[in-house]
């Protein structure tokens, strides 16, 4: 139970009276009553429905009793962060008790004294928070929350556990929640936490059964297993009213204050994370995280739902649009072939609506499915792409339309496909080719093998894959294994290609450090992949792939040339060629990339 | 009476992704044509009397001679593997090229649209600019780190002039006394007298040179950093960084527009051309230009 909906902080100002761990310390000038009642109100205009006063001591001010009930007489809900010290006062007890207030978090650091005391630079304040929290709890009624906030540091690392033993322990009549706090700044750094400290925090959350257990600040996949404890509410996206100079013992997050560094990319909880807090990233790097992997769509379907018969979009009064106005302008489309026009519509789970326009109306990735069945593997002839319709492409509608598609009569993917051939074609050398099973340029490779040109060692994990290459008589040395694995002479090979298996490296790291190692300086890597694309199918196509799909050969990633490129600023390559995905290219990126010299 | 309006200066984009040249009206910085012409094109030129495009396209093997009025393809010629770099004798009766992947530079007699000879020079010859005296043809050879002199009729190789790794952007200064070569692998950019072919100044600075070029009166220039997203503008008497344009992405080649108040520079990481205003060294805008945007020329 968590009491505090659409909270608000109103910082009241003053002196505080113990140091907050894991932030800063700072006194200002106390906020008048009238000031802070100001910041109330307008914190209710903007649609708070609970304050939490901080950023100073409430408990120390003699107006605690009128402080507390400002939100309440605003029609919200109260909340006082405080060192508890206080606490230990009957009459300050009394005065929060009277003033109505919902929330209250009080810093206890430790279950002991001297470790406690240490932290807060304050002598017997353990003692003091300690006797008031116990007498507070007691004395209210279940209505108020009281959080026990602990700011996680290695001294008080292996004492979690124990906190929440004794918390557990206490009388009360109030709810009783303990949270784990991760720290801004130290000012010592010997006191940052290890990361394996969080193998305590998980301890005290499974201890802490009878408590309401939260923890903020952390990276999300570090406590994975106790996501649904995770409360930030305060510590960031919560708006603050009143002098940001003051301390706080309300640890608050900066707007720059979370990241989402390389192996954020490759988790599967992607866009439901806030990202790694830079603060913990800053001491325990980008290895400490911990993604998710997992399989990936690489495209959705619009199925076919509708035959609209012979309509076509026009400037004024325009059919389509008068036939599709309820249609959603993101999932539906309508296609327009051999003069008759029919509604698709996606009704995909794997992709948002944001995906889905970036890669139908930004990009233009939408490709119409042209086999009898469905198209699986063979995407350069089974397949066309659909464009905007000319009148749709400058229709001030088009944003809130479905609009008309055409179907492109060109080869999709014949521009990238003659690049690349005509690359592999020019290598002159040894070559690495990782994920060669399907490789469609057997041609060009069995050619260069034959001239002398070229040295080819071809490497998939699939060991039927590779049978089927073997079969196919191009030649070369042909290894069933992984990249990752793959233990070779430093700067053996002049070039390595990755076409098309990108996506399915598992540990992306591993595999660049493999490839960067044994590409000679000045050797060419070759990589080309492709986004997030749509097909447009008939329920009976939709029906057919979904039965038919290949297993295996996990789809990990759906990176775009600039997400790889920025992944690969930490190794030695330098763009060569660089040619994206756009309206003007199929979904298939190619970065050519020359090995830079080592030093 | 009145005399019809000067037509507007034009800027020749080539986006090798999508085959084709687009136009660019040099005054008002807007797209207005594009012309196909062979497979993945690569550079551009204008003949001295402005008569005719010629465009290297590297995986046919071949150029196209465009009519820069009507935008049609009036000619191919068939050249060699790779064809990059191209220029056109002071007369115009000569083009040439360089076949990057052949490692040769072709001459073409312009009259009859044939190649007359292709003639071995150094190892990936990629760039190149005619000198107007037309005895004199540079070239950038990035595989063998030098820049060949030719004779700028026969294509012969006159002298060598041994550069870092990778030499690849070239410019030639307004009074052609000066060449920029600019380094793609070591980062060096050379400033070489076009009068001893001695190397005047050098520095080293930005990453992946691709294109360059000499700002009027020729006393700074610029040259793209194709790896960082910028173009370093240096000066050239001592060839020393003078600051950094930043807002591109993957930038490869750079030109002047004909009234010397923009750079026009193409970015191959985002389809894009950037209008640089020389004022204020700042990117004023980009325009969509298609796919994988590479060399360009002015006229």
């Amino acid at each position: 139970m968590q009491p505090l909906a659409e909270p608000a902080i109103v910082r009241i100002g003053g002196p505080m009276n113990a140091r907050p761990v894991g932030g800063t310390a700072r006194t200002t000038t106390a906020r008048s009553l009238a000031e802070i009642a100001a910041d109330v109100a307008a914190s209710r205009v903007a649609g708070a429905r609970s304050v939490v006063f901080a950023g100073g001591e409430p408990t120390v001010r003699s107006d605690l009793a009128r402080l507390g009930a400002l939100p309440h007489r605003a029609g919200l809900g109260s909340g006082l962060v405080s060192s508890g010290r206080a606490l230990v006062y009957p009459g300050v007890r009394s005065r929060i008790l009277r003033s109505g207030v919902d929330y209250l978090r009080v810093a206890l650091h430790a279950p002991t004294a001297a470790v406690h005391d240490r932290l807060v630079g304050v002598e017997g304040a353990f003692e003091q928070t300690w006797a008031g929290l116990s007498a507070l709890l007691a004395e209210a009624s279940r209505e108020l929350f009281v959080d026990a906030s602990c700011t996680v540091v290695a001294p008080n690392a292996e004492l979690l556990p124990q906190l929440v033993q004794r918390l557990s322990k206490l009388e009360r009549n109030a709810t009783l929640g303990v949270r784990f706090v991760a720290p801004l700044v130290v000012d010592d750094e010997a006191e940052w936490p290890a990361p394996d400290t969080l193998d305590r925090v998980e301890e005290a959350l499974e201890l802490a059964g009878g408590l309401v257990a939260s923890w903020e600040g952390f990276p999300p996949c570090l406590l994975a297993g106790y996501a649904e404890a995770r409360d930030e509410r305060l510590r960031w996206g919560a708006p603050a009213y009143g002098p940001e100079d003051g301390g706080d013992a309300l640890l608050r997050e900066p707007a720059d204050g979370r990241a989402n560094p390389y192996p954020c990319r490759d988790c599967i909880h992607g866009a439901s994370c806030p990202g790694a807090p830079t603060a913990a990233l800053e001491h325990w790097g980008e290895a400490a995280l911990a993604p998710v992997r997992g399989v990936q769509a690489n495209s959705f379907n619009f199925e076919q739902a509708e035959a609209l018969g012979k309509v076509a979009p026009s400037a004024a009064d325009c059919a389509v649009r008068a036939r599709t106005h309820l249609a959603h302008p993101v999932r539906n489309l309508v296609l327009l072939r051999d003069g008759a026009a029919s509604l698709y519509r996606s009704p995909t789970s794997d992709f948002s609506d944001a995906e889905v326009r970036r890669t139908r109306d930004e990009l233009e990735q939408v490709y119409l499915d042209i086999s009898e069945t469905a198209v699986l593997t063979e995407f350069t002839s089974g397949i066309r792409r659909v464009r905007p319709h000319s009148v749709c492409s400058s229709c001030s509608d088009r944003a809130r339309c479905p609009a008309v598609w055409e179907i492109d009569p060109e080869l999709p993917f014949a521009r990238e496909e003659r690049w690349l051939k005509k690359e592999v074609s020019r290598a002159r050398g040894r070559v690495l080719d990782v994920g060669c099973g399907e490789q469609p340029y057997r041609a060009e490779i069995a050619a260069g093998i034959a001239a002398g040109h070229i040295d080819y060692h071809g490497l998939d994990p699939d060991a039927a894959a590779i049978e089927r290459f073997r079969a196919a008589g191009v030649g070369g040395r042909l290894e069933v294994g992984s990249i990752e694995d793959l233990d070779v002479a430093e700067g053996f090979y002049d070039y390595v290609f990755v076409f098309r298996s990108l996506n399915h490296f598992f540990d992306l790291e591993r595999a660049f450090t493999v490839i960067e190692r044994a590409l000679r300086v000045g050797g060419m890597l070759y990589v080309c992949d492709s986004v997030v694309f749509a097909m447009l199918r008939t329920r009976a196509q939709v029906e057919w792939a979904d039965t038919h799909a290949a297993v295996g050969h996990e789809h990990y990633r759906n990176w775009s040339s600039l997400e790889l490129l920025e992944f690969l600023e930490r190794y030695r390559f330098r763009v060569n060629v660089h040619r994206p995905v756009g309206p003007d290219s199929s979904n298939q990126w190619i970065l050519k990339l020359l090995r830079s010299p080592n030093s | 009476m009145t005399s019809p309006a000067p037509a507007p200066p034009h800027a020749y984009v080539v986006t090798a992704g999508t085959d084709s040249v687009a136009v660019i009206d040099a005054a008002e910085h807007q797209l207005v044509g594009k012309v196909r012409v062979g497979a993945e094109p690569m550079l551009a030129t204008l003949s001295p009397d402005g008569s005719l495009l010629l465009v290297s396209n590297r995986d046919s093997d071949d150029v196209s001679f465009v009519d820069p009025e009507r935008l049609e393809v009036v000619a191919t010629v068939s050249v060699q593997d790779g064809a990059a770099g191209c220029a056109f004798s002071p007369d115009g009766t000569l083009a040439f090229v360089a076949n990057e992947h052949a490692h040769t530079v072709s001459v073409i007699d312009v009259a009859r649209r044939e190649a007359l000879r292709h003639v071995p020079v150094g190892l990936s010859p990629c760039d190149m600019r005619m000198l107007p005296d037309g005895q004199h043809l540079a070239v950038t050879c990035e595989a063998s780190h030098e820049l060949a002199v030719l004779d700028g009729r026969t294509a012969e190789r006159l002298r060598s002039i041994p550069a870092r790794e990778g030499p690849l952007a070239i410019a030639l200064s307004p009074d052609a006394s000066l060449l920029v070569v600019g380094c793609f692998i070591s980062n060096d950019v050379l400033v070489i007298d076009t009068a001893s072919w001695e190397i005047r100044s050098r520095g080293k600075f930005g990453s992946g040179h691709i294109g360059a070029c000499v700002l009027p009166g020729g006393r700074e220039a610029l040259v793209t950093n194709g790896d960082s997203d910028s173009i370093s503008v240096f000066d050239l008497e001592r060839c020393t960084e003078t600051g950094r344009i930043p807002g591109l992405v993957n930038p490869a080649c750079v030109s002047l527009t004909p009234d010397g108040r923009f750079a026009y520079a193409t970015n191959r990481g985002a389809d894009t051309l950037s209008v640089i205003d020389l004022a204020t060294r700042e990117v004023a805008r980009a325009l969509r230009v298609g796919a994988s945007p590479l060399g360009l020329c002015m006229g």
